[in-house]
């Protein structure tokens, strides 16, 4: 991993010219944002004059002026959408794909594609329906000895009166560093913490998960819960020093953290309330925001060796 | 009528509770005998690596007969079948330590560290032992719920009547503590 004096060094010679430029064209953009907003707040004004002056019967003109001002406003917010989005990708591949080459030049960078809806599944992380399934930002490669994929989701189940949030985050998978054959889930332990003992009874009798495995650590125990296919597997992966590096992570990050292992990897979702890796319309491209996209990178890169997936001492080589 | 309702509720519930309580502790029990078989298997998947191993490590150091001879004797003993189960565990801990002789041995030979063979039993012995400590902490967790119910009041009553008596935890041994001593082993 680079550290922040490496990433201001890297910034001063290969990043600062390009971000001067992304910056000109944010300004730009703004400066087309206002005008056309004008105009769109124009365009009403002129149809409201239709009701409180008509002028005889020119009734067609108004009408043919109303279906121009429509026109011209879906026209001009379609537009404006358009330039921002071509934006945006401007800068992913200018900015963020040079972050991302300076930590690790071996990893691709997909600012348009996601993780895949069957992987999301596949986890069985989050057992809510949802019926949106949005994402992007995919970086995929191998780091040291791990394969590993993440990118930004966001999925949630919208109906006619409410949108409910079922994760929106990082959502990482990674190849794990140990043989294993079914499933264990390690979730953010609500219920315990409400309801205590009585909390820890319902966890063990939930229809929707598998038998709740009761671990030896108790900090680990405090903050998670864990469901598994089989006790005694559940404890090969998670050994003391996982738990500890979980807890760690959860610390470091002061959210909740929800892991999966099923199919020999590990599927990790850490929830957040911003977006990673995007342009602000409201903020300058600076070093700050650049300092914020290298710490966001290396949060999500770092996962490998926060949970010591290049550690290949066992059979799984 | 509503008298003999609320004396068959209160007969009911009678029997049930017990009922529950006796099908639970049968559950923990059985738990905890699964969970053995699970490290048993594990330990004898361990024990069948062993000659393999020996032949191996001879291969570049001969003359650590003791060592060998040592290894070989422990694996008969756990082979036999006539052991308890403390005897198992005592063996195992020993077992353990003669191990880490092993590893502190082959620093010793860089050629054999090397070698591909010698590599790959490192790496399953490495999956097995941790496969191993992760059985003991399930047996542990186990045993644990299984003996808090045995004593923690009302299920103490039944476990009392039909026999259900604590069982004993995985230990590490003091000896097994510290830090094994290569000479005395040798």
């Amino acid at each position: 991993m680079k550290t922040h004096e490496q990433f201001k060094t890297f910034y001063e010679s290969d990043l600062l010219d390009e971000l001067r430029r992304i910056e000109e064209l944010r300004k730009w953009f703004i400066l087309l944002s206002v005008v056309f907003s004008a105009l769109i707040l124009l365009c009403p004004a002129v149809v409201w004059a239709k009701y409180l002056y008509p002028m005889g019967d020119d009734s067609d003109v108004w009408t043919l002026l109303a279906f121009c001002c429509s026109v011209a406003i879906a026209a001009a917010w379609l537009l404006l959408k358009l330039i921002w989005g071509l934006f945006q990708n401007l800068f992913k591949r200018r900015v963020i794909q040079k972050i991302l080459h300076f930590i690790n030049p071996s990893l691709d960078y997909h600012p348009r594609k996601k993780i895949s809806r069957a992987a999301f599944d596949q986890s069985k992380l989050f057992l809510q329906r949802y019926n949106c399934y949005k994402g992007d930002d995919v970086i995929v490669g191998t780091i040291g000895k791990t394969a590993m994929k993440c990118s930004e989701l966001n999925v949630f189940y919208r109906d006619r009166y409410s949108s409910k949030t079922i994760f929106k985050g990082l959502f990482f998978i990674a190849d794990f560093n140990k043989h294993f054959k079914g499933r264990t889930v390690v979730l953010p332990d609500t219920a315990e913490r409400l309801l205590g003992r009585l909390g820890k009874k319902l966890q063990a009798v939930n229809p929707r998960r598998e038998e709740l495995i009761q671990l030896d650590n108790p900090d680990f125990e405090k903050e998670f819960v864990v469901y598994g296919s089989d006790q005694v597997e559940a404890r090969y992966i998670l050994s003391p020093d996982l738990m500890e590096r979980i807890l760690d992570l959860h610390r470091t990050h002061n959210t909740k953290i929800y892991l999966a292992f099923c199919h020999s990897k590990v599927y990790l979702a850490i929830p957040l309330l911003r977006d990673l890796f995007e342009p602000k319309k409201g903020s300058q491209v600076n070093e700050t925001a650049a300092c914020e996209y290298f710490r966001d990178m290396q949060m999500a890169l770092g996962l490998v060796e926060n949970l010591n997936l290049n550690t290949r001492i066992w059979s799984k080589g | 009528m509503p008298g003999l309702i609320i004396a068959a509720v209160i007969v009911g519930i009678f029997l049930i509770i017990p009922i529950g309580m006796y099908n639970s502790l049968v559950g923990k029990r059985n738990q905890v005998h699964n969970i053995f078989g699970t490290m048993d298997a594990m330990l004898k998947k361990r024990w069948d690596l062993i000659p393999n191993l020996v032949s191996t490590v001879k291969g570049y150091a001969d003359h650590e007969r003791t060592l060998f001879e040592n290894i070989t004797e422990a694996r008969s003993k756990a082979m036999s079948g006539q052991m308890s189960e403390n005897q198992k565990v005592g063996l195992e801990n020993s077992f353990m330590q003669l191990l880490g002789v092993v590893r502190a041995t082959v620093e010793n030979y860089p050629d054999l560290k090397a070698s591909d063979n010698f590599m790959h039993l490192q790496r399953t012995l490495n999956e097995l032992e941790e496969q191993i400590s992760a059985a003991r902490r399930a047996f542990n967790a186990a045993v644990t719920d299984y003996n808090n119910a045995v004593q923690m009041f009302p299920t103490n009553i039944i476990a009392g009547m039909f026999g259900f008596t604590i069982k004993e935890l995985f230990q590490i041994e003091a000896d097994e503590r510290e830090k094994p001593q290569v000479g005395g082993l040798l």
